[in-house]
């Protein structure tokens, strides 16, 4: 199933994150693609305010994994910008998150292929003219948006 | 002589302490990876209910892997920060070892399996031989669909299952028999008696020598081995 959004800010961005944390259910691993300031992070801040959560969200460059403890459940946001080995991936716990209670959400998932699985959401965030983007959301299963 | 043993190798958690070879007491729960908060308060219970202190060990023992990376971390760190107040001897027990132990009664030959996420799992496979384990596939971590392919070039047949995910693995191996329940999880008490041996074999090690077994590094080394060939 395929799902686009055209949006025209960053509030925007985040407006469909907001929209696209309603159809999260415990378990899902969703792995984000972008160029650097595409609005993957605008969009996961969306997320965690859709899930209920007022924090401030920023990307977690250095930490490669924040955790946000949401009502749903517990939503680890992942930067693999610096990942580049499936050697690397484990040494960060993510293999741990992976027990079908998490939700993941994964910046950079260009460079993790070997750990994308066909059951994963893909987010595709593709810049456009000026604040202008294309969010094109691809889910095994049907999304009620 | 006393063993105080622990495993945090995967989602059940446990501590035993083991008096001269024999199980005195063991503390094991299964509510999920959170170790960090649970396992010390596990081996304070093991010692409060034996009478024991940390001074009246002889040795530490802990599942070195393979299984859960933070796990695997937690478990190793608490033995260590135990064991070097007193530079007290180690002894690290293969996760798989500590599996398949148990099952050596049953006049099968033995699979065990963890799960390693992603419809993988970690796995290695024995023959009993005289009361002995005699591996007959090296450790490794396999997609499942490829686990019966590589039991039958190890001349592996019909396998006692073992592990967290024997469950999930027993529908994809041809006349696998599926373990009871006590035995899909690793115990304290099981490292702490296979340690007891180990230490008397002379396999301890100091603190600062116990290092994980993550498995994970020479899967890597082995797609890089393919890709150049």
């Amino acid at each position: 199933m395929r799902y686009v959004f055209n949006t025209s800010s960053q509030g925007e961005t985040e407006q469909v994150g907001s929209c696209f944390s309603g159809v999260l259910v415990p378990g899902d691993v969703v792995a984000m693609y972008g160029e650097l300031g595409a609005g993957k992070t605008a969009f996961v801040r969306g997320v965690i305010c859709g899930l209920g959560l007022d924090v401030p969200v920023s990307s977690p460059t250095f930490s490669i994994v924040n955790e946000y403890h949401c009502p749903l459940g517990r939503v680890a946001h992942f930067d693999m910008y610096r990942i580049s080995s499936e050697e690397e991936l484990y040494g960060t716990g993510f293999y741990d998150y992976l027990d079908g209670k998490n939700i993941l959400l994964m910046e950079w998932s260009e460079n993790i292929p070997f750990a994308v699985d066909e059951d994963a959401i893909r987010v595709t965030i593709t810049k456009g003219e000026g604040d202008d983007r294309r969010i094109e959301v691809e889910s095994p299963r049907e999304l009620k948006f | 002589m006393i063993v105080f043993s622990v495993d945090s190798s995967a989602v059940a958690g446990s501590a035993a302490l083991i008096r001269d070879g024999e199980v005195v007491y063991e503390c094991y729960a299964k509510e999920g990876l959170t170790h960090s908060e649970t396992l010390l308060v596990r081996c304070d219970e093991v010692f409060q209910k034996t009478g024991f202190s940390p001074r009246d060990v002889d040795c530490y023992a802990v599942t070195c892997g393979p299984g859960s990376f933070t796990g695997l971390r937690i478990g190793l760190n608490l033995v260590k920060g135990m064991a070097f107040p007193g530079d007290t001897p180690c002894v690290a027990v293969s996760t798989f070892e500590a599996l398949a132990h148990p099952a050596m009664g049953f006049g099968k030959d033995i699979l065990c399996v963890l799960d390693a996420r992603q419809k993988r799992v970690y796995c290695s496979a024995y023959h009993v031989e005289t009361g002995t384990l005699v591996e007959a596939l090296e450790g490794q971590i396999l997609p499942i669909r490829e686990l019966d392919g590589a039991l039958k070039k190890a001349g592996i047949q019909d396998p006692l299952i073992v592990g967290d995910v024997a469950d999930i693995v027993a529908g994809a191996v041809e006349n696998g028999v599926l373990c009871e329940e006590k035995l899909r999880d690793v115990h304290a008490a099981e490292v702490g008696v296979i340690a007891y041996r180990k230490y008397l074999d002379g396999c301890s090690v100091r603190p600062d020598e116990l290092v994980p077994v993550y498995l994970q590094l020479s899967q890597a080394e082995r797609e890089r081995l393919e890709r150049t060939k």
